[in-house]
């Protein structure tokens, strides 16, 4: 009897041996098959294929990196997370692709999106990363999953083998173009899909390479194709304006007029093609309606919302039709506008944050807004701050980064019972933690920074555009001195500028301008001019 | 000493910062400070005639407006208390004009205490009810205004209008004149709201003889545009 023991184990013995030579890659499950156990009956997650391919990928795992599989394959993916120093740290697969990519899968599992995505992106040579393991991330990241937008990552070519050519198209297309990168964007857009986000986005930087590059031309036919479209990525009125200003640039002032006058009344480019649409009267030689527009524009209620040069525009028309009461007063709008808009600007360049912190509290609660949603605080800011592409990425990224910052923390303070093998706090999770801090702290500066850049343009404009409203004062006080040598003195041609501008439809109203202006009212001025620069023999 | 010297540097730096900004805002002071320019200034004035002209919030060229009214009526026959409710139907030829069909129907002719109390000393005076009448009107907007309500623009119109029609009254129908004056409220491309007055002038048949009566109402309707 006691012989048929022994022999029936040898056996089993010999046959182990026999397994174990006959392949490395022995996993542990098999162990535990041929020991005759069972693994504990759980829900079996979908990674089982992931993590059989890795046990053979490894080799002999130990008891830790058992553990951790085993957490793959239930689809306990924090517990997982929490594993992984017990498993792997300090070991040769920790450093190679496969495991680099397995780690970031587990941040991006936990919910550290972003820093798995720079983490997988950090990876040389993704063609060696397993086949398997890069299919898994594929399906785990979406590319409509935010965290691509807000990623701080190049694209090694090889990605493209892994995530396709549209991620390719997503991940270089956030860039903001220069003038010069024309080849770029071509190739890019080579690669975009139809109707993509990426494709609406590179055809309006094409747009815009082509307009800054004198060929108004290519530019306009990329944009109205742009302006075609059914669904539009770029921002209808963003599309408007630069059309107009195209149309300006070339001349044809009436197009533009037309063009200026499409964008609407609440968006945040409406300002400036205000301002646009009084320059474009002004080179068509009708100061007459470049005060109706700039009327609706200087107004107490809209200086936080207007550049310095609309008021210099405004001085500008009131000289060109000898109107030196308004233009005296022009002088003092510009005083009471813009002096303080500098000092709350210069106190912002001298680290004031008060102001960003509101921005950026409004940015996270809001995403994208306008300028006078900003209300009172809108004044302390520079007038860009809405409309800065580059800001608004650098706030969504820190928006994102601090939200991880926070998931950070927690999975840090959870690491006192969520790991398994190690007691207490987990110091590399606790350096998760400070470095998700420091990149939100990094991405946060950097916005700050923006915003310190933007208000230094801003009050180098304010200077440049004080300058030339000296110049107007100049020129009033010697127009005024020799006006009556310069005016025309024949009472009879009398110059008379009417006004065009105003409500265009059939049946109009017409209402007398008093000094309190209505809501409705602004921009629906209409001035006539009635001997600007003449006076009558007496 | 290289410590000092990025100390001194940064430092310079600072400074020159502020003492940028404070020329700046030295130069801001400087402007528009001279006021024998602007007394000069104000003697030298062009004419400026600033007007607003904006286009209509609801459009109405070619439009039907149907409205339910109510209208109370007094003068006329003071032995009556009529009310009667109707409906409107307006075509807008444009904002100026338009042409109005209107019905109202008498749901209410009560005699009133002036009457009771003439039965009471054995004197009976005689009414002609109105029942119903139909009319056809002119209108005309001369006037329009706007309303600031709760930081919404509405427009508004007066109007007046002359039109005919008949009555139909106890003992037979009648041609009757009409005119009225009130104000037309757009709230919205559809809603409106007419408030008003309108005179009708028709002859009652009476036991002594005819009569002409002068009835005026108050009238007040919700409309809808088509």
């Amino acid at each position: 009897m006691m012989n048929a023991i022994t022999k029936l184990l040898i056996n089993r013995l010999i046959s182990i041996s026999f397994l174990l030579s006959f392949s490395h890659t022995v996993l542990a499950s098999d162990i535990l098959d041929l020991l005759g156990g069972k693994e504990a009956q759980v829900e079996i997650g979908k990674d089982k294929s992931l993590t059989q391919e890795l046990r053979r990928e490894i080799g002999s795992l130990n008891a830790e990196q058992v553990i951790l599989f085993n957490f793959l394959d239930q689809g306990q993916y924090e517990k997982a997370f929490y594993q992984w120093g017990s498993a792997f740290d300090g070991t040769r697969f920790a450093y190679e692709p496969t495991g680099r990519a397995l780690k970031a899968y587990l941040f991006y599992k936990v919910g550290l999106q972003i820093n798995a995505l720079e983490m997988l992106m950090s990876i040389q040579n993704p063609n060696t990363i397993k086949k398997e393991m890069r299919s898994f991330w594929k399906e785990a990241a979406p590319l409509a999953n935010p965290s691509w937008q807000l990623a701080d990552m190049g694209w090694d070519p090889m990605w493209t083998d892994v995530f396709g050519r549209q991620a390719e198209v997503q991940v270089k297309s956030r860039k903001i173009f220069d003038a010069n990168d024309y080849t770029q964007i071509e190739a890019l857009l080579r690669k975009s899909g139809e109707n993509t986000e990426e494709r609406a986005w590179l055809e309006w930087q094409l747009a815009l390479h082509f307009a800054l590059n004198g060929d108004a031309a290519k530019g306009s036919k990329v944009l109205s194709l742009l302006m075609k479209e059914k669904k539009n990525f770029i921002e209808p009125n963003l599309m408007n304006i630069t059309a107009a200003r195209m149309l300006y640039e070339n001349g044809y002032l009436d197009a533009a007029v037309q063009y200026y006058q499409t964008v609407d009344k609440s968006s945040d480019y409406w300002f400036v093609a205000q301002e646009e649409l009084a320059w474009s009267y002004i080179r068509k030689g009708e100061p007459q309606n470049t005060l109706a527009v700039t009327k609706s524009l200087v107004q107490p209620s809209f200086k936080a919302l207007i550049g310095p040069e609309t008021v210099f525009l405004r001085a500008l028309s009131q000289l060109k039709v000898c109107d030196y009461k308004g233009a005296s007063q022009s002088l003092l709008d510009y005083k009471s506008f813009f002096k303080p808009k500098a000092e709350k600007l210069e106190s912002l360049m001298a680290d004031n944050t008060e102001p960003v912190e509101f921005f950026f509290k409004s940015l996270e609660k809001n995403g994208r807004l306008p300028l006078v949603k900003l209300k009172a605080k809108a004044y302390e800011l520079p007038r860009y701050v809405t409309r800065d592409e580059v800001l608004y990425r650098l706030s969504q990224r820190a928006v994102g980064l601090k939200a991880e910052a926070v998931k950070a923390a927690e999975l840090y303070s959870k690491s006192l019972s969520g790991g398994t093998a190690k007691v207490g706090f987990q110091a590399d999770i606790n350096d998760i933690k400070v470095g998700t801090d420091n990149k939100y702290q990094t991405a946060k500066n950097a916005f700050y920074n923006r915003i310190k850049l933007l208000a230094t343009e801003e009050v180098t404009e304010i200077n440049q555009i004080l300058q030339k409203m000296h110049i107007v004062e100049a020129e009033i006080l010697q127009q005024v001195t020799v006006s009556q040598d310069i005016a025309s003195t024949d009472k009879s041609e009398f110059d008379v500028k009417k006004g065009s501008t105003g409500g265009k439809a059939r049946d109009v109203l017409k209402f007398p301008a008093t000094e309190e202006i209505w809501f409705d009212e602004i921009s629906n001025f209409k001035i006539d001019v009635k001997k600007g620069c003449q006076i009558s023999k007496k | 000493m290289k410590k000092i010297l990025l100390t001194i540097v940064l430092s310079s730096l600072v400074l020159c910062q502020f003492s940028m900004a404070s020329e700046l805002m030295k130069d801001f002071d400087s402007l528009g400070g001279n006021s024998d320019l602007y007394k000069k200034a104000k003697a030298l004035n062009p004419e400026l005639r600033t007007q607003v002209v904006q286009n209509r919030i609801v459009d109405r060229r070619l439009r039907l407006e149907l409205s339910p009214t109510y209208m109370n009526y007094w003068g006329g026959n003071p032995y009556l208390s009529s009310q009667s409710v109707g409906m409107e139907l307006a075509f807008h030829i444009n904002p100026r004009w338009s042409l109005d069909l209107s019905y109202t129907f008498g749901f209410q002719n009560d005699v009133t205490s002036e009457w009771t109390s003439l039965v009471n000393l054995g004197v009976v005076p005689d009414v002609d009810f109105p029942k119903s009448s139909l009319m056809g009107f002119v209108t005309y907007y001369p006037f329009y205004g706007k309303l600031n309500a709760f930081d919404t623009v509405i427009h508004f119109d007066l109007y007046t209008s002359l039109g005919a029609g008949t009555t139909e009254l106890s003992f037979g129908n009648q041609a009757t004149l009409g005119a009225n004056i009130g104000l037309g409220i757009w709230w919205s491309q559809h809603l409106t709201t007419r408030i008003g007055y309108r005179y009708q002038t028709y002859e009652a048949q009476l036991k002594n003889g005819p009569e002409d009566l002068d009835m005026s109402s108050a009238f007040v309707s919700v409309g809808y545009m088509l």
